[in-house]
C-alpha cells in the first residue's frame, strides 16, 4: 500500500494493526467515555489522577484516560481466552499539565494466560518496537521479586514508598542512608541494593539474582523470568531492570517497559495484571501492553511535502492552466494551481501565459 | 558522545574540574567566555551550561544524557530520572524556620512561604498538616518578619542569613547535596559510557 501520504504516526498504526492481526488478535472498539466512577475507584492503576469529566444525564462521565480498564470491564472472560488489540485515543495531561488527545495502540490477552501467551506478548512488543526504530530495548521486571524483597527488608507505609522511590531512581545512596537510620540489617539492605545495580543483560542479571534468592524466597519468580526469556527468539533486546515498578494491587508477575533510541521516555508499557481482573470479579489471568504513539508525535518529523509543479495563472490563462495541470497529474506529478504569486516552492514553476 | 548538563556557577565549575581530572576534559573549555556548549570529540564528551533549576528538565527530556544538580532542585522538579550518585558537594539542609516566638496554631492552616512549592506540599502532607502555600522567588526570610507567613520552607547552608533576620530552624526536613542524574532512555542506550562515568566519579569523590 502507498502510505506516503500518511503521517508517520498513522503509517505506524496501520503496520502495528496488521502485525497484531497476523497473530490472530481481534480488534476491540470502545466508546470514548466511561463513568467517572470506573477511574475514581481504580485511581492507582492510572498514571495520573487528572482527567476530563462532564455531566451527562445526571451521571458524571470521563473522557477515557486509559484503555485497559475499559477493556477489562467489558470483556467476557468466561467465553474463553480473548486475544484483542485496540487503537484508541486517550485523554491525559502532558508534561506541563495541559490535556492532550494521544493515540494509544495496545494488545490484551485475557482468559487463560500461560508462559506461552506471555512469550508471544513479549515477541509482539519486540515486533511493535522494531516498527518504530531499529534500536530498541525492553526492560523486564517482576512485581513478585520487588514485593518479596520489600517484605524481606521489612518496610511498610511511607517507608515502603520511600524504598520504592529509591528503587525506581536507582538511588542506592539515599536508600542506604535511610536503611541505616531505620536499623535495617545490612545483609538485608544489600539484597535490595542488588536489585538497583544488576547488570542489564538477562544471563548476567539472573546469575546475580541466583546468589541472593534464598532469603527473600524469590527462587520461583526468578525461574519464571528465566523460562520466559528462554522462550524468546531474540534475547539481545531484553534487559532486566527492577526500576520498573507497577502497583501491586493490579499487577502481578512480569512487567515491561519499552524504549527506542533517541526518545527520552518509555514508549511502551505492559505487564501481567491478573489482580485487576479479580477486582472486576472476573476469573482468569491477563497480560497486555500499550504503545503510546501520541507521545512519539514530537519525535516523528512530518515536514509537509512540496508539490512537484506549480502552475501560476491569471484571469486570461485559467483554462490553459487547468488543462496543463491535468496533463501533469496524469504523469503522476503533484500539481498546485496558484492564482498569482504562490506561497510555496516547487521543483518547477510554470507561468500559464508561457504555455 | 556523552552530553552532560552542568549548573552555571561555582558548583558547576567545581564539578567540571572534578570531571576533567578523571578523563572528561574538554579542550574547548574556558572559564572566561559566554559559550554555553563545549565539545571534546577525543574524550567523547559535550558539556552544556544551564540554569541550575533547569538541569533536571534537560536530563528528563533527553537533551542531556546526564546532569549534576542539588537534591533540592531534583525533588522540586519531580523529574523521572535515575539518580546515580551522591557527589557529597554543596551540602546543606532543607529546613522549616520561623521567628523565635513562633508557636504553631493547629486551629488554622499553617502559612508557609517557599520557593520549593512541591517539596513543601509533599512534606506537610506526609505529616498531615494543612497548609497555605505562598510561592516566593527570593528573600524568603522576609515573609515571617512582615507577617506574610508563619514559617519558611527553605534550604539552609550556614544559618547566618536566618540569624541576622532573627529567625531560627524549627525542623530539619532532610539533608541536601549534589547528585548526578541520568536520563532513563540514555542510561539504556549509552549504558557502558554512563556506567564508566559513574564509576570514575565514585572513585574520585571517595
Amino acid at each position: 500500500m502507498d502510505t506516503e501520504f500518511l503521517r508517520k504516526q498513522e503509517a505506524v498504526a496501520l503496520e502495528l494493526k496488521s502485525l497484531y492481526k497476523s497473530y490472530g488478535f481481534k480488534e476491540y472498539k470502545l466508546s470514548s467515555f466511561e463513568e467517572y466512577a470506573l477511574y475514581a475507584e481504580n485511581e492507582s492503576f492510572l498514571s495520573g489522577k487528572d482527567m476530563i469529566t462532564f455531566n451527562a444525564g445526571g451521571k458524571l462521565m470521563a473522557l477515557r484516560p486509559d484503555v485497559t480498564l475499559s477493556v477489562v470491564k467489558n470483556v467476557k472472560a468466561e467465553e474463553g481466552t480473548q486475544k484483542l488489540f485496540y487503537d484508541e485515543k486517550v485523554y491525559r495531561p502532558r508534561l506541563g499539565g495541559e490535556f492532550a488527545e494521544v493515540s494509544q495502540i495496545g494488545v490484551e490477552v485475557i482468559g487463560d494466560v500461560d508462559i506461552v501467551a506471555e512469550a508471544e506478548t513479549v515477541e509482539l512488543m519486540q515486533s511493535s518496537l522494531s516498527k518504530l526504530s531499529k534500536s530498541y530495548l525492553i526492560d523486564v521486571s517482576h512485581i513478585g521479586i520487588i514485593e518479596k524483597t520489600l517484605n524481606y527488608i521489612g518496610v511498610s507505609g511511607s517507608d515502603r514508598e520511600f524504598a520504592v522511590e529509591c528503587l525506581t531512581g536507582k538511588n542506592s545512596h539515599d536508600f542506604l542512608r535511610f536503611a541505616r537510620e531505620k536499623g535495617i540489617p545490612e545483609e538485608r539492605s544489600e539484597v535490595f541494593v542488588k536489585l538497583m545495580t544488576l547488570p542489564p543483560t538477562p544471563d548476567e542479571a539472573i546469575a546475580e539474582l541466583e546468589k541472593i534468592k534464598r532469603a527473600p524466597e524469590i527462587g520461583h519468580e526468578i525461574d519464571e523470568t528465566e523460562r520466559l526469556i528462554g522462550l524468546l527468539a531474540d534475547k539481545s533486546t531484553i534487559n532486566i531492570n527492577f526500576s520498573i515498578v507497577g502497583n501491586a494491587e493490579y499487577y502481578n508477575g512480569l512487567i515491561f517497559k519499552g524504549y527506542i533510541n533517541g526518545v527520552p521516555q518509555a514508549v511502551l508499557s505492559g505487564g501481567r495484571y491478573d489482580r485487576l481482573l479479580k477486582k472486576f470479579r472476573k476469573n482468569g489471568q491477563a497480560v497486555g501492553f500499550a504503545v503510546y504513539l501520541g507521545e512519539l508525535e514530537r519525535y516523528f518529523s512530518n515536514p509537509p511535502a512540496n508539490p512537484d509543479v506549480i502552475i501560476v495563472y491569471d484571469r486570461s490563462t485559467g483554462e490553459k492552466a487547468l488543462a496543463a495541470a491535468r496533463a501533469f497529474r496524469k504523469q503522476g506529478k503533484k500539481v498546485l494551481l496558484s492564482s498569482g504569486k504562490p506561497a510555496e516552492t516547487a521543483e518547477k514553476t510554470i507561468y500559464a501565459e508561457e504555455l | 558522545m556523552i552530553n552532560i548538563a552542568l549548573p552555571k556557577g561555582r558548583l558547576g565549575e567545581k564539578v567540571y574540574a572534578l570531571l576533567s581530572s578523571i578523563g572528561y576534559e574538554c579542550s574547548e573549555y574556558s572559564e572566561n567566555n559566554r559559550k554555553l556548549i563545549f565539545r571534546d570529540e577525543k574524550n567523547g564528551v559535550s558539556y552544556f551550561w544551564v540554569k541550575p533549576s533547569d538541569v533536571a528538565i534537560y536530563v528528563e527530556l533527553g537533551a542531556a544524557d546526564v546532569g549534576v544538580c542539588g537534591k533540592d532542585i531534583l525533588d522540586e522538579a519531580q523529574a523521572d530520572v535515575y539518580e546515580l550518585l551522591d557527589l557529597n558537594m554543596g551540602k546543606c539542609r532543607m529546613c522549616v524556620a520561623a521567628k523565635k516566638d513562633f508557636r504553631d496554631d493547629f486551629t488554622r492552616p499553617l502559612r508557609v512561604a517557599t520557593k520549593f512549592v512541591k517539596s513543601a506540599e509533599k512534606y506537610y502532607s506526609s505529616i498531615g498538616r494543612e497548609i497555605e502555600l505562598i510561592k516566593l522567588n527570593g528573600s524568603i526570610e522576609l515573609a515571617p518578619i512582615l507577617g506574610l507567613s508563619d514559617v519558611i520552607f527553605d534550604i539552609v547552608e550556614t544559618g547566618v542569613t536566618l540569624k541576622e533576620n532573627d529567625l531560627h530552624v524549627i525542623t530539619e526536613v532532610y539533608p541536601i547535596s549534589t547528585r548526578m542524574i541520568a536520563n532513563k532512555s540514555s542510561y539504556k542506550f549509552k549504558n557502558a559510557d554512563i556506567l564508566a562515568l559513574t564509576e570514575r566519579l565514585k572513585g574520585a569523590i571517595k
